[in-house]
């Protein structure tokens, strides 16, 4: 009961929030935007401060009093100095990282003061318990680019939610803070999970196709040599007469292209095929191959390099069946 | 356009200071501020605790070094509750399980300087630094004069730099961030004073241990030989006496009494019945003069005259004493006090004529007296009955000095001629000395007929026996004589090395009489300074005496003003109580209403909240925008409020296309009024602003 009591009334402060708060591409905090309010810590200070109070007034004692004051005073003055940290801070969005589920995201944010302030130790993170706050302090008049990673679960759209922006600067006492809605979002890939794809390349009987697949019997060629290939493909005789370092190619030709089809993966689930196919596409990709993909709802013709590579995997990031 | 043109510096990435461990960690430079703030608030408690607990700190503070560098893991809870039993015991050991204040001040150090080993995260951090808070207040507690104050204040500056280092991982060089910290201690300061000047005073809520005696200074109710020797070394301050009319009394009406001894043993003097009754004893409150004193006023042919009427003709010293903590209840009047009052002390008059606490007198006690200068004191019977035990002697000792007094009784002599006799006697041979030799069992004798040499004690507590053996009523007071004045003050300084003693008798003419056996042998004792008086062989024992020496004058000088400082400090700040309060409302307010005081508090902090809005405003000029681009802002702000905000560094040409995009009727006069905005700034068109005006009215009115 008490926990849907207070469940209730968080749901109402951040009605009232996001109110404030409209879910923009860039915010500016303002006096209208942050809030204040004294730190756990600082009821510490204030029971320090009523301790003193009572020792000084005991005691007759006008300079512990004395003391109290300077501390109630101090509380007073951090209330301006926790503020002005904060404020007139300017927050835009500057885009995200293409990420796979399971991962983090990371939304990337440039922070800007006018002011020839300092901010000092902020702590930005996204609400709802994410234990990844960032810390970073901005020097007066300069842009910082922050990114601020948030646990990738579901591929497809993913909206971050309310960006927490708080500092305790200077004592820790009070702790000012806003939450910030953002009108953005970042596209997940499927996470990649290796498995089997069988048929997924046919070699042609007469083996002459169209698209050589590598790892055959016939010599097609050198080629610059890449991180990764065998070494029993370096020509090494190239290599000793001062060429360079190139790798030989061997193909075989394939008679059909090489497509990637959602219904012949041979798992069950549409996230566990999809994740099977973002696997083959990167392997592909890495292997620079030609590659086409099925999906329900689409198709995208084979076709290599990193502009078809994003293609598809934004189609599998956004596959809807 | 704006941001491109700024270097961009990524500083902050998930990978290096995410998660709550950068924010809980405990950094080296943060360590070290602890180490510095507490080691600073601490130190001088160790002037009045046991030293060992220095010990403990320095332990600590090598065990927490060990841990930050991982050699040594954090200790368990088992050690931790061993080396806490071992320090209470300790502090048990040390104290001898009395309850009083500087055992829990020291129980409140130990566990601060214990705390230190377990500080894990910036939550321990926080709490042992506003722990270090307390310690300067117990530091506050225990010392009080104004050098300490600004010690605490400094301290306070270190906590604060220390805790605004927790919450900065930028380098900061410490003298940035002691500068950033007291800056902080000053801006609060306004505050504060307005505070302290409003804030109600409530008395004491309920009792509170008291601080147990440190040492007592100044005399103790017996007078033995030696203990005004021991008194006149020392240069400490005893009290200030400040004069609130134009009566200032010369230094021969200078007598501060301060005790009566009226017993003698032989050997010494003391006060009758010290043993069991306390000197407050038969005391009356203190707003009016003792019946027993049977006081009244002498007119101006001696005879005597009705208090009241005295009060109103003649000549009255007011004076409010400032006194420093002796530990013992005796406070210092002039004579005859008529009325003394305190607010922090409870003045009574006792049967003796002085004024006495109610407790020892513990801390700084402030109190008023008006004294009578011309009085007539005492029973007018010699066969009263209390003044019986003022002739009484040890039988056996002094004979030789008993068969002088017998002598001239014999003679047939008034006791006013025997009393001038007697200062005859001191005058013709005796030598004022501060190396007196040696006196022998009968030290009365031996001082009269042998050595003739000796100091106020010596020549008060002969007189006194002669007096005695002569049937005269007589005893001795102790107390300070003279003390230096101060003119731009108005006020005296008294030190110990003022003390004195000197001599009472009871004459049937003139009541309890003051005699100084003392300034018969050195008139000049009693005009002057101590130092001023004895020859420059002695002068070295008298209290002060390096602040003397000729070439150490600036010392002096400086000296002087410190302890000008510190009387201000005293009376200005530490005095300042419910009744001072009430009366600087008076004058500022001319009230001490409750909405007085609120309209004055909600004043004075909105007041400063304004000049802080004031300087903000002036420290940070906007720079005042053009007439076209105040014009073009306008019309920006109009949009904006339509829901359109403007981005950061979007330029206006974009503005204006994406608002045209979205606002087809606005498209063509929007994308006019910039296109002409950019002729007329940067190309210097100065010929087509009549007609930007009109646009930009024209849009207005849309």
């Amino acid at each position: 009961m008490n926990n849907r009591m207070t469940e209730v009334f968080r749901e109402r402060i951040f009605m009232w929030v996001d109110r404030k708060n409209r879910p923009s591409n860039g915010h500016h905090l303002t006096r209208k935007n942050l809030f204040i309010f004294p730190s756990v810590s600082g009821f510490f200070l204030v029971m320090v401060i009523a301790v003193l109070w009572l020792l000084g007034t005991n005691y007759q004692n006008n300079l512990i009093l004395a003391l109290a004051f300077l501390l109630t005073s101090i509380f007073v003055v951090c209330i301006l100095h926790t503020h002005r940290n904060l404020s007139d801070i300017r927050i835009e969005y500057a885009g995200s990282t293409p990420t796979f589920a399971g991962d983090e995201v990371e939304f990337i944010f440039v922070l800007n003061t006018r002011l020839k302030k300092t901010v000092e130790n902020l702590e930005v993170g996204w609400q709802g318990g994410y234990d990844r706050v960032v810390n970073i302090d901005i020097v007066g008049g300069d842009a910082l680019k922050v990114k601020i990673p948030q646990p990738a679960t579901l591929r497809g759209w993913q909206s971050p939610g309310r960006l927490l922006i708080q500092s305790y600067f200077p004592l820790g006492i009070l702790r000012c803070w806003t939450w910030l809605s953002w009108d953005v979002r970042a596209l997940i890939y499927p996470e990649p999970v290796a498995s089997p794809i069988p048929a997924m390349s046919q070699v042609d009987a007469d083996g002459d196709g169209l698209h050589p697949i590598p790892g055959g019997e016939d010599y097609s060629g050198v080629r610059h040599y890449r991180a990764g290939d065998s070494l029993k493909h370096i020509a090494w005789k190239a290599y000793a007469q001062g060429k360079g370092l190139y790798s030989k190619e061997f193909s075989q030709n394939t008679s059909k292209e090489l497509w990637l089809d959602f219904y012949e993966v041979p798992v069950s689930g549409i996230e566990a095929k999809l994740s099977a196919l973002c696997y083959w596409a990167l392997q592909l990709s890495q292997n620079d191959e030609d590659f086409g993909l099925k999906i329900p709802g689409k198709t995208i013709a084979p076709g290599r390099g990193e502009n078809h590579r994003r293609q598809v995997l934004e189609a599998l990031a956004m596959c809807e069946s | 356009m704006e941001n491109s043109k700024r270097q961009e510096r990524p500083v902050a990435y998930s990978g290096d200071t995410a998660g709550t461990f950068a924010s809980n960690h405990v950094s080296r430079s943060t360590l070290t501020w602890i180490f510095i703030a507490q080691g600073f608030v601490i130190l001088p408690l160790f002037l009045f605790l046991p030293h060992w607990l220095a010990v403990i700190w320095f332990l600590s503070v090598i065990v927490r070094v060990q841990v930050f560098r991982g050699v040594w893991p954090f200790p368990g809870n088992i050690l931790k509750v061993c080396i806490g039993f071992a320090g209470v015991v300790g502090l048990y050991w040390s104290y001898g399980g009395r309850v009083s204040v500087e055992p829990m001040i020291a129980f409140l150090l130990l566990s601060f300087v214990l705390k230190l080993i377990e500080v894990r995260n910036r939550k321990d951090v926080l709490i042992v630094l506003y722990i270090g808070f307390v310690a300067t207040a117990a530091q506050l507690l225990l010392s009080q004069n104004f050098w300490m104050s600004l010690y605490s204040v400094l301290s306070c500056g270190i906590l604060l730099a220390a805790l605004q280092s927790v919450f900065q991982h930028r380098k900061i060089s410490i003298t940035q961030q002691l500068f950033n910290g007291s800056s902080l201690l000053l801006q609060s300061l306004p505050v504060m004073l307005i505070l302290f000047l409003i804030m109600p005073r409530l008395g004491q809520l309920w009792a509170v241990p008291s601080l147990s005696s440190v040492a007592k200074t100044g005399f103790s109710d017996t007078m033995s030989p030696g203990d005004f020797s021991r008194l006149i070394q020392s240069n400490e301050i005893v009290f200030r006496a400040t004069f609130s009319n134009d009566n200032i009394p010369t230094p021969r009406q200078r007598y501060w009494r301060g005790l009566v001894l009226d017993e003698f043993d032989g050997v010494r003097w003391k006060r009758f019945g010290s043993s069991w009754s306390s000197v407050s004893s038969g005391a009356v409150e203190s707003s009016n003069p003792h019946p027993k004193w049977r006081l009244s006023g002498v007119g101006e042919k001696g005879n005597k005259r009705p208090l009241d009427q005295a009060r109103e003709s003649q000549v009255l010293f007011e004076y409010g004493v400032l006194l420093e903590p002796h530990y013992y209840p005796w406070l210092f009047s002039l004579m005859a006090p008529l009325e003394a009052h305190s607010a922090t002390a409870t003045t009574v008059f006792n049967e003796q004529g002085l004024l006495v606490s109610g407790s020892p007198v513990t801390e700084r006690s402030y109190y008023d007296v008006v004294s009578l200068q011309n009085y007539f004191y005492g029973p007018s019977e010699r066969s009263s009955r209390e003044l019986i035990r003022y002739t009484e002697l040890p039988t056996t000792s002094n004979p030789r000095a008993r068969q002088l007094a017998e002598s001239w009784l014999i003679e047939g002599l008034s006791p006013r001629e025997i009393v001038a006799k007697a200062q005859d006697l001191f005058r013709s041979s005796f030598t004022y000395t501060l190396q007196p030799p040696l006196l022998g069992f009968n030290p009365v004798d031996d001082f009269l007929f042998h050595t003739q040499r000796g100091f106020c004690e010596h020549f008060s507590s002969s007189f006194v026996f002669l007096m005695r053996a002569a049937g005269i009523p007589a005893r001795v007071v102790v107390g300070y004589q003279g003390g230096e004045y101060k003119e731009d003050g108005r006020y005296i300084v008294v030190r110990q090395s003022d003390a004195h003693a000197w001599s009472e008798v009871w004459l049937e003419e003139s009541g309890w009489t003051r005699v100084d056996p003392t300034a018969a042998v050195s008139p000049l004792r009693i005009e002057r300074a101590l130092h001023e008086v004895v020859d420059s062989g002695e002068a070295s024992l008298v209290g002060g005496a390096l602040f003397r020496v000729e070439a150490l004058a600036w010392l002096t000088l400086a000296k002087n003003r410190m302890e000008e400082l510190e009387y201000l400090w005293q009376t200005r700040v530490l005095s300042y109580n419910d009744d001072v309060q009430n009366g600087v409302f008076k004058r500022l307010l001319g009230g001490s209403d409750p909405w007085r005081l609120a309209v004055f508090f909600v004043g004075g902090v909105g007041g400063l909240l304004l000049l802080y809005f004031l300087i903000n405003q002036f420290s940070f000029p906007r720079k005042s925008p053009s007439v076209e681009l105040s014009l073009l802002l306008r019309v920006f702000r109009q949009l904006e409020r339509q829901g359109y905000p403007r981005g950061v560094g979007e330029t206006p040409r974009a503005y204006a296309r994406r608002v045209g995009h979205a606002l087809p009727q606005l498209k063509i006069p929007l994308e006019q009024v910039v296109r002409i905005y950019y002729e007329i700034t940067y190309k210097n068109r100065t010929d087509l602003a009549p007609q930007y005006r009109s646009l930009c009215k024209n849009m207005h009115r849309r």
